[in-house]
């Protein structure tokens, strides 16, 4: 299963570490969002929701036991997040229940689920890496490997040779693929 | 030259999944080898790494700066997040408590369990987030003022301070610690077990509870059992039925809390935030009053937190929710304990529904449901006594708590209560107006023929019902954008009634929006002729409706009958309307007529000034009041509009300010907020600030109206922002969206140049700007020139000196001598 990589969590438990709590929140706070707005929730329902996960996360993170195999983070969130979304879902009923939208929803969760998880840490790393490399080469993974350019475009529109695109492709994955498994412990 | 290739280097190659060297290896071999080149560009592994990341990504691939890279520093962190967070990040450290456990959570901080070390006793400990403190020091002057005030209450309904104070940047007070449930729990409970008709036995039961215990003799009056077998005696005798002794508890517990309030009151100590969640009823059947003192802050801060404090919300008076700033007096807690009453006699509150903006309106423009329309057989008088307390106009209400607490305590004597319900007069006026037809037909009649005028009446109501419904199904579709289902509900309003004019109007509006919506290129006139001709025959009706001259004239300037649109206009400036004035500045600004545009829009802003201060005194009838805010949204975005197009920086971001506090999930205003941002910068280092958050959430909000996916205005600011948070490859790609389909494609090459020119790809920068030149729009080459639309009735200006400043800032890039494209 997934793990959430434990220095970030064991950080956030020590309670004092602010760049810890800072990140925690900048990685988590729009997971639960943009899990709660493609669940059906409104802009500010979503909104809500993560606000009132992520209260409940800083109080409760002190006491998670990450090495006691209660269950990994990732299912800890899902269950508190689904939830808030659920109790949400309750009070729109009328509404929701009108367009049959709910059922059809709850059967898609874990996709929803799985899905946004790694969206979000997708991203998150991207940008937790991007820094390690010349502005260049970053342009050229994001044209090459993830808006699938042609190696000829992208060396005519970023002045570098093919030599240079592949190689940017093959080493961000690289570097992202590790990032990536610090915070998800498996990837895909 | 090495040897050639195979797919598990390929798929090594992919995922990176070797040493530098070797990484190095494939990657040079594929560039020289023509023949593993080819077979590695048709190498496609569905399974890949990049593949799921690609799939993931979706269309928003721009890389979120995270602040956390920064060294952090104090105005680092995401200044809207940042007070939620803290609220309840760190156990409190309270001086002279140990913390036993959580109680709950209100909307401004987190209720303990605690003991009291010195007198070594349980209390209930309320700890503010220390944020309060450091955002704003009136706050804390203002809790420390209110909680000293608070703690000098002493009053049978009032649970009492013991303590307050400051301790580790945390405030805090402490009261006494209540065995009872509150108010808001306790409803749920009535409703799930039907305690409107329960007997006396089962509601004592209910009320004691599992939580009873024995009673706390000596100080307080053990409420319910006394009464109920009082009331027992009296159903017995005089045959009441057995919904009365439920509602004579709620008739007593509310009077006991409007008792408490007086005496509050009368110490010049206002609420401001009653509720159920507030009045808790304790196991010995007291009915107490908590959270005296803590106010809600009114101040801009209350504002990012108002998600958190929906159950405030829903029972805030109408001058709450109208505005914040002017002083509330004491009539606005006999109303919020007006809106609990209404909760305990129908078991849901007055003003149902989830958002908070919603809510806010429906409590400011509408009248509850009358409490016996949910449930009926609640008493009429109560019904009347609960209206009266939530009376929208604080003149209106009982005028003081205590008048409040002897109309309901008359109620429980079963002597006639003071409140009476609306004079004849009034109804008959609503009652007109839904029947005007029938009505006047009533009214130029005689006697005689009253029997049939009333069979009329009734035949009428009947339609009317029918008609209400297919009515309120079509606004309930006009308001979530599905205007093709308005349409049908319109229509078999029509057939029944062919001359109603609201629903002739509303056909006039659906017309307009069903245009707004069309993708370019597409649009269909006719739907906007058959608009004006529709709002025409409403307004034969209604010559002077707002809503319906603002369409006519909406339709009007989009058919390019300009003159005529600024008559409609003008005709309507009479009335004041924010409509008419946001309407006429658009008009002015596309017949280029700037100076009078100018004009237009500085007396419209004083004129919007005088609307809010109407709004918040309630003197705009209800039924126009969230119209009004809607449009002064929209004049607000239409005024910054005509300032930024004048440089005017104070003054547009003034009115960029005023309109997202209108109507913050506007495209228009998400839009126009990002342009100013993008041209002014951003006042403080709020993460929520960038341009780039803005112009996409415009782009989201626009899907979510069901505005076509595509807007020029819109992909330009995208593409402009994406450029300003320096993701260069974004901006490269949004670029070619704006160079291809755009209606200014020299704007979206010159985006692309600059962002190439960052990248050092010099060649290419260079070559943009060659493009740029030769698609340069002929009616923006001059310094001054400018082009201007008002597409989905959101003004916009595309100004030459903008392109003019993109194409110095590449050849500054570029380091070439600036020449400009109209000295080609």
């Amino acid at each position: 299963m997934d793990e959430t990589r434990p220095s970030l969590l064991v950080r956030v438990k020590r309670h004092d570490d602010e760049t810890a709590w800072r990140e925690f929140y900048h990685l988590y706070a729009p997971l639960l969002e943009r899990y709660a707005r493609k669940r059906g929730l409104s802009r500010e329902e979503s909104d809500d929701v993560a606000q009132e996960c992520m209260n409940i996360l800083v109080k409760k993170m002190k006491g998670f036991d990450y090495a006691r195999g209660k269950g990994t983070f990732k299912g800890y969130l899902y269950r508190v997040v689904s939830n808030h979304i659920a109790d949400r879902m309750r009070k729109n009923k009328p509404r929701q229940a009108a367009s049959g939208e709910l059922r059809r929803l709850e059967a898609k969760d874990d996709r929803h689920w799985e899905k946004v998880w790694l969206q979000q840490h997708l991203s998150f790393c991207l940008a937790n890496i991007q820094d390690e490399f010349s502005e260049v080469t970053i342009a050229a993974f994001k044209l090459y490997a993830l808006r699938e350019w042609s190696v000829e475009k992208v060396c005519e529109s970023l002045g570098i040779t093919a030599n240079q695109v592949y190689l940017a492709k093959s080493r961000v994955t690289r570097r992202l693929r590790k990032e990536l498994s610090e915070y998800v412990g498996e990837v895909l | 030259m090495s040897t050639c290739l195979t797919e598990v280097d390929f798929e090594q190659f992919d995922n990176g999944d070797s040493t530098d060297a070797e990484l190095e290896r494939i990657s040079d071999h594929i560039s020289s080898c023509d023949a593993c080149r080819i077979a590695y560009e048709r190498f496609q592994n569905d399974e890949s790494f990049l593949a799921g990341a690609r799939s993931l990504l979706d269309d928003d691939m721009t890389i979120p700066k995270i602040p956390r890279r920064r060294k952090p520093s104090s105005g680092d962190f995401t200044i809207e997040h940042a007070p939620k967070l803290e609220l309840s990040r760190h156990l409190p450290n309270i001086d002279g408590y140990k913390i036993v456990d959580v109680l709950g959570h209100g909307g401004m901080g987190i209720v303990y369990r605690a003991v009291q070390l010195k007198l070594n006793r349980t209390v209930a400990l309320k700890v503010l987030p220390s944020m309060i403190g450091a955002a704003n020091p009136a706050a804390v002057e203002r809790f420390q003022r209110e909680a000293n005030a608070a703690a000098r209450l002493h009053h049978t309904h009032i649970i009492p301070i013991y303590d307050f104070g400051e301790s580790h940047d945390a405030y805090y007070y402490a009261m006494e610690l209540i065995q009872g449930q509150p108010i808001s729990v306790l409803v749920k409970q009535f409703a799930k077990k039907n305690a409107a008709s329960a007997s006396p036995a089962r509601l004592a039961d209910m009320l004691r509870n599992t939580t009873y215990e024995s009673p706390d003799t000596g100080r307080s009056q053990p409420y319910i059992m006394p009464d109920i077998d009082e009331s027992r005696v009296t159903m017995a005798t005089q045959g009441f039925g057995r919904g009365r002794i439920y509602y004579r508890q709620v008739a007593r517990w509310i009077a006991d809390a409007a008792h408490a309030l007086q005496y509050a009151h009368s110490q010049r100590i206002i609420h401001r935030d009653i509720k159920p969640a507030n009045l808790i009823l304790s196991v010995d059947g007291r009915i107490m009053v908590a959270d005296f003192g803590l106010a809600k802050t009114e101040d801009e801060h209350s504002v990012t937190v108002t998600g958190a404090l929906l159950g405030t919300i829903r029972y805030c008076s109408p001058e709450q929710a109208m505005a914040g700033r002017i002083p509330l007096d004491h009539r606005t807690d006999v109303y919020s304990l007006g809106a609990t009453m209404y909760e305990l006699l129908c078991f849901q509150p007055a003003y149902p529904g989830d958002e908070d903006k919603k809510v806010l309106a429906a409590i400011m423009t509408r009248d509850p449901v009358s409490p016996r329309k949910i449930v009926p057989h609640v008493p009429a008088e109560l019904e009347t006594i609960c209206l009266k307390a939530m009376e929208r106009a604080p003149d209106a209400r009982y005028q003081t708590a205590r008048a409040f607490a002897e109309d309901l305590e008359r109620y429980t004597k079963d002597l006639p209560i003071v409140a009476k319900r609306p004079p004849f007069h009034k109804r008959a006026v609503k009652f007109v107006r839904r029947h005007r037809a029938a009505t006047t037909a009533a009214t130029a009649g005689v006697l005689v023929v009253v029997m049939t005028v009333v069979l009329f009446v009734q035949e009428q109501i009947q339609k009317d019902l029918r008609n209400d419904v297919h009515m309120q199904d079509a606004r309930h579709a006009m308001n979530n954008n599905e205007y093709d289902d308005a349409l049908i509900d319109l229509q078999a309003v029509l057939e029944e009634s062919p001359d109603n004019w609201r629903a002739i109007g509303n056909l006039g509006i659906v017309g307009k929006e069903k245009f707004k919506r069309s993708a370019q290129g597409e649009e269909d006139f006719q739907i906007l002729r058959d608009a004006v001709a529709n709002c025409d025959r409403a307004l034969v009706t209604e010559p002077d409706h707002p809503g319906l001259l603002s369409t006519k004239s909406v339709a009007l300037y989009m058919l390019k009958k300009l003159k005529k649109a600024e008559q409609v206009c003008k005709d309507a400036l009479d009335s004041q309307h924010p409509w008419a004035a946001s309407n006429l500045i658009k008009i002015y600004a596309l017949q280029r007529q700037i100076d009078e545009a100018k004009e237009v829009s500085d007396i419209a802003a004083r004129l919007a000034a005088d609307k809010l201060v109407e709004l918040r005194r309630g003197v705009i009838p209800r039924d126009e009041a969230s119209g009004q805010q809607q449009a002064l949204g929209s004049l607000w975005r239409t005024i910054a509009t005509i300032r930024f197009f004048l440089d005017d920086k104070e003054g547009t971001e003034e009115a960029i300010r005023f309109a997202l506090k209108f109507d913050n999930h506007h495209p228009g205003n998400q839009l126009m907020k990002a342009r100013i941002l993008l041209a002014y910068g951003a006042d403080h280092d709020d993460e929520r600030a960038r341009p780039y958050l803005f112009a996409r959430n415009a782009w989201r909000e626009a899907s979510d109206l069901k505005y076509p996916a595509r807007d020029p205005r819109g992909e330009r600011m995208v593409a402009l922002a994406i450029l300003k948070e320096e993701d260069y490859s974004e901006a490269i790609v949004e670029a070619e969206k704006t160079i291809n389909a755009g209606d200014i494609p020299a704007f979206g090459h010159l985006v692309a140049s600059i962002a190439h020119a960052h990248l050092g790809a010099r060649d290419a920068a260079r070559a943009h700007l060659r493009e740029a030149d030769a698609k340069w729009p002929d009616d923006l080459r001059q310094p001054g020139q400018y082009r201007v639309n008002a597409d989905r009735e959101i003004l916009w200006f595309e100004t030459a000196d903008e392109l003019i400043r993109l194409r110095s800032e590449a050849e500054n890039l570029l380091e070439i001598p600036h020449s400009g494209p109209q000295n080609r």
